[in-house]
């Protein structure tokens, strides 16, 4: 903001009263002009005619006051619309001070926001300092605000007060939000007091919901990496206010060698009864141990088909700083920031008839279908543009179509007449599956939003994985659908697996879960300045050089899991 | 303390710091955003390196810029797309729950919020729209802000205020026949003038308020603005807790009833001082008109236009001489029988579901004039579907208006709804300023039933006369 200390200029009189601040600003330029091209703009109604030649008997378009940086004006300048566009026009249109009786309260307010002195003056001294400016040879005016003064061009001074705060502020082009956040702790303590005696401001139930996390860190390098978001998650809850309960179960391996199964009721109790689970891995050597019976089911496979969740997000960014550990150039995956959208509850890893079976004529047959249905499209499809609506505004739709053109055909045709009818603003584009592939390692900077069904979108992601340089710095989520009283059910895993061979060694890159601990920050607790502010931590983190195994480059030392998850939480500090 | 104000009860409440004389830091409980504000403010907040204080107590939704017709998308007026972008990635970055076009609780902000339980009594609200004071309908202190203060209430929390003095206006008696709110209010504009509330906070009080339904209560409290003051507000009572009571966003159960037992200590006290008052004796007011440039320049529907020969005061007399031109009114001449070109009825001061309903009840299945152009533009997705559940929307389409998609629209003409240089439209806006509803543009301020009669006949007219 301009410092208002002494303007000196030449000062126009429009002694009109109750000039509103639609006629300085019409609504259609303060939305079609930026702040600092509102100049042309100031009084159009009055400076020019609607055939837009000027109004020469305008005093603004009079040759001696062009240039005015000092107005005055009648009772009751600036009333009518708040719009600080007003202010902004008379500043790009010249004017620093303002002269009148009585101003627009929202007005006078927004003129010390933005380095415009409104000066009060009684009507009658109004009106003879306007006489004074009309009869003098040169309209020149100096207003003082460190002296308080006026000076006509004749030399005569006239005094005047304001508001000693103000003033103080104008003075030294002072930013308010600056000044009241030195007052930070007295505001904090102010709230807490309120929240107790006024809680119905802050929230609709008697008791402030927590939310329940439930930790499920499974197999191989799952329960090293967890720990670190445990690490993550109590920081926020003893340093940001995070209301939430993380309970932890078994699971995997862990849970058979403690309770001789791999999926006991209370575990299952408890996985129904979170608001977000925080997922490792699954996946050992040791399930050939287990008779086949007892690991028919695939535990994870059944979460996802019994939660529900059918919305898997994968974002894929470039890390400028990991450029070098990825196998594509860097100049192809400069500047890449994708989400794939995955469907992930139905396709053909669900479709029935299912089975494998012996011929009579020797050998086998198996059978896996490939199925979806209108509404199973449009639930993913809908979410893919919901999200590109925050994003960039772009979605590219994968299937195969050409061929498979019962399931791709309905998969296209749905996507196209839900974005045909609900979300025009959005860039559509289709492609098939296998030009996507070549996409992804060619060109992935293209892409904004992909949506597609389970098969592709497990094979694409892990393609685009390679954007990113490794599979342990990815995180993803997995929703349900938002049930009637607003919750949803939600999975956050890093893409990595257990990783058996580096398991117990301390080395795994943690990165990819605590990213997925940002994502349940973001979409399960509603709390993106909170998400934002550990993904910046882990960005930091990054180029300050932190490096685990899978991302070190040759001459780099590489830290352990405990020391990266140690390096967020140091960046956490920092930035609080 | 005893003998204290609604407004300043609710104003020491909100106080966390004196930071001069007559400068406080208040607290506020709830920030609504629209789209010309939004987006450009949560752009300026991450530019500033600031983050949201409170995105719980903030809400957003489009209603200037996007465009009213039928079926309207986010870019059907593109201005209006490219803001409602910045606002929905702004709203997502910071965490702030956004009510997008198409969703249930989207509407014209000052309709909308109060509908869903949002706006609270004894509450601090605040939104860059000088028609925020609407909400003081429910007894909470509802302030204007300017987009520096958008960023500042975004960044703290908070609000740097001067302290207005109070004002107390008694609205005493009952509504003759065919008299609405908005008659009421207007015709306090016209006795008072438009800046009789200047810095004060005005309380509305008297027998009426009681009997005014909370709809009604929003139409007077939204035109406070036009009195000057930045703050309009009513004492809540059982009929504001009964309509709260359930709404998505209020308070529920135990909470509800503790919430209650504070607000009933809100009212101001028996013996409370105010440093004016003034009375409106409510059966003198007739159905009202505006002939003017300003709200203040307002006659019954039965008077003659004035004389700016009989006004003593020379600017004022010079203002009504420039109005008069503008509007293309003689003085003397009677109001009624002017003819109009449009009719519009919505807006935040008559664009919710009793307004169409008193709307539809005027009409009693006449039609639209020849060669005039009438919309209804309902003033959020919950009057629209509720009207339409009604069959409302089938009454004004049969009859020849536009049933059109909720937003501020021609109130304003922000998303280019405007009518021709020239045009003179009866509309139940709350200001007829300049240019307001184009260049050239001659607007006429009147209730719902009186913009219907206007229809009906093809110029201004006295919907007492009209008979249903």
């Amino acid at each position: 903001m301009n410092k208002f200390t002494r303007v000196t200029g030449v000062a126009a009189p429009l002694m009109r009263i109750n000039i509103d601040t639609e006629v300085v600003i019409p609504v259609n330029r303060l939305i079609g002009h930026k702040r600092g091209e509102l100049g042309p703009y100031c009084f159009e109604a009055w400076r020019y005619a609607l055939d837009g030649r000027e109004d020469t008997e305008f005093v603004l378009n009079q040759p001696r006051y062009r240039e005015t940086k000092i107005l005055l004006a009648g009772d009751n300048f600036g009333c009518g619309s708040s719009r600080e566009h007003a202010v902004w026009s008379l500043v790009d249109f010249g004017i620093r001070c303002i002269i009148a009786p009585s101003f627009g309260d929202i007005f006078y307010w927004n003129c010390f926001q933005n380095g415009v002195l409104p000066i009060r003056l009684p009507d009658d001294q109004v009106r003879e300092l306007a006489a004074e400016i009309e009869a003098a040879e040169q309209p020149l005016v100096s207003v003082d605000l460190e002296a308080l003064s006026i000076t006509m061009s004749s030399g005569r001074q006239v005094a005047f007060t304001t508001d000693p705060e103000r003033r103080a502020a104008l003075l030294e082009g002072l930013d308010e939000i600056g000044m009241t956040l030195k007052l930070d702790a007295q505001i904090r303590a102010h709230q807490g007091r309120d929240r107790e005696s006024r809680p119905w401001i802050y929230r609709r139930e008697e008791t402030a919901r927590v939310a329940r996390l439930l930790v499920l860190a499974g197999d191989g390098i799952g329960p090293e990496v967890l720990a670190e978001v445990r690490k993550i998650a109590e920081w926020f809850i003893a340093k940001r206010q995070l209301s939430v309960e993380l309970h932890e179960e078994l699971f995997g391996i862990s849970a058979w060698k403690a309770y001789g199964d791999l999926m006991r009721q209370q575990t299952w109790d408890e996985i129904a009864a979170a608001d977000a689970i925080l997922f490792g891995a699954i996946g050992s050597p040791e399930y050939e141990k287990i008779p086949t019976a007892a690991r028919k089911v695939d535990q994870l496979l059944r979460m996802r088909k019994e939660l529900d969740l059918f919305c898997n997000l994968r974002p894929v960014r470039t890390l400028p700083a990991l450029g070098a550990s990825s196998s594509l150039r860097p100049e192809v995956i400069a500047d890449c920031d994708m989400m794939i959208v995955r469907e992930l509850c139905g396709g053909i890893y669900f479709g029935e008839p299912r089975g494998r079976e012996k011929l009579n004529s020797g050998g086998e047959r198996a059978v896996n279908t490939c199925m979806y249905t209108t509404d199973e499209i449009e639930r993913i499809a809908r979410a893919a543009f919901d999200l590109a609506r925050v994003r960039s505004g772009r979605v590219c739709s994968v299937d195969k179509s050409n061929v498979l053109t019962e399931t791709g055909g309905l998969w296209r045709d749905t996507v196209r007449a839900l974005h045909d009818r609900h979300y025009p603003d959005i860039e559509l584009n289709h492609m098939y599956v296998d030009n996507c592939a070549m996409q992804l390692v060619r060109a992935p900077k293209q892409f904004d939003v992909l949506v597609t069904e389970n098969l592709f979108g497990d094979i694409l992601s892990d393609c685009a994985a390679m954007v990113a340089g490794s599979l342990g710095m990815l995180p993803s989520a997995s929703l349900g659908p938002v049930r009637p009283d607003g919750g949803r059910h939600a999975l956050y895993e890093p893409i990595h697996g257990s990783a058996p061979d580096i398991a117990g060694k301390g080395i795994a890159n943690p990165l990819g879960a605590i990213m997925s601990f940002a994502l349940c920050l973001r979409f399960s607790l509603g709390l993106a300045q909170e998400a934002n502010r550990l993904e910046r931590a882990v960005d930091a983190a990054i180029s300050h050089g932190a490096r685990t195994a899978d991302i070190v480059q040759p001459g780099e030392k590489s830290i352990s899991t405990k020391a990266m998850g140690d390096a967020v939480l140091a960046e956490l500090e920092q930035a609080q | 303390m005893p003998n204290l104000t609604l407004f300043e009860k609710i104003w020491v409440q909100h106080v966390v710091v004196q930071l001069s004389n007559d400068l406080s830091l208040l607290s506020i409980d709830r920030h609504f955003l629209h789209d010309l504000e939004g987006g450009p403010n949560f752009i300026r907040l991450a530019k500033l390196g600031y983050r949201v204080h409170a995105p719980d107590l903030t809400y957003a939704m489009p209603d200037h810029a996007i465009a009213s017709s039928p079926g309207r998308t986010t870019d059907t007026n593109p201005t209006g797309g490219r803001l409602l972008r910045e606002m929905r990635r702004g709203a997502f970055a910071a965490g702030v729950r956004l009510f997008d076009i198409g969703e249930e609780g989207q509407g014209i902000v000052h309709v909308a919020a109060p509908e869903m339980g949002l706006t609270l009594p004894g509450a601090t609200v605040v939104c860059p729209d000088s028609h925020t004071c609407t909400h003081g309908a429910f007894g909470a202190l509802a302030i204007a802000i300017g987009s520096s203060e958008v960023a500042h209430v975004l960044a703290t929390q908070t609000l740097r205020q001067k302290r207005p003095k109070t004002m107390r206006v008694h609205f005493n008696g009952s509504r003759a026949r065919g008299v609405t709110a908005k008659d009421v209010i207007l015709a306090t504009i016209g006795r008072l003038g438009t800046a009789v509330g200047r810095g004060y906070a005005v309380e509305y009080a008297g027998s009426l308020v009681g009997e005014l339904t909370i709809e009604e209560r929003l139409t007077v409290c939204n035109l406070s603005i036009e009195l000057g003051s930045k703050t309009g507000i009513m004492a809540p009572d059982d009929t504001t807790y009964q309509y709260l009571a359930g709404l998505p966003y209020a308070p529920k159960d135990a909470l509800f009833d503790q919430a209650v037992m504070h607000w009933r200590t809100l009212p101001s006290d028996e013996d409370a001082e105010f440093d004016s008052e003034h009375t409106i004796h409510v059966p003198d007011v007739a159905p009202q008109i505006t002939w003017g440039t300003s709200p203040q320049d307002v006659i019954d529907v039965s008077g003659r236009i004035p004389d700016p020969s009989n006004e003593a005061n020379a600017e004022r007399r010079k203002s009504m001489e420039a109005a008069l031109k503008y509007m293309a009114l003689r003085p003397g001449d009677a109001i009624e029988g002017t003819p109009i070109d449009w009719v519009f009825i919505g807006s935040c001061t008559n664009g919710r579901l009793s307004d169409l309903r008193e709307a539809a009840k005027a009409l009693a299945g006449r039609k639209v004039a020849a060669n005039i152009r009438a919309w209804v533009v309902p003033g959020s997705v919950a009057v629209q579907r509720a009207a339409e559940r009604e069959g409302l929307h089938r009454q004004f389409l049969d009859a020849g208006f536009e049933w059109r998609e909720p937003g501020c629209s021609m109130c304003l003409g922000a998303n280019g709804d405007i009518i021709a240089p020239g045009e003179r439209s009866v509309s139940t806006t709350n200001r007829n300023f300049v240019g307001r509803q184009g260049a050239g543009a001659r607007t006429h301020l009147a209730s719902p039933a009186m913009a219907v009669a206007a229809a009906v006949a093809g110029c201004i007219a006295d919907i007492r006369k009209l008979g249903h």
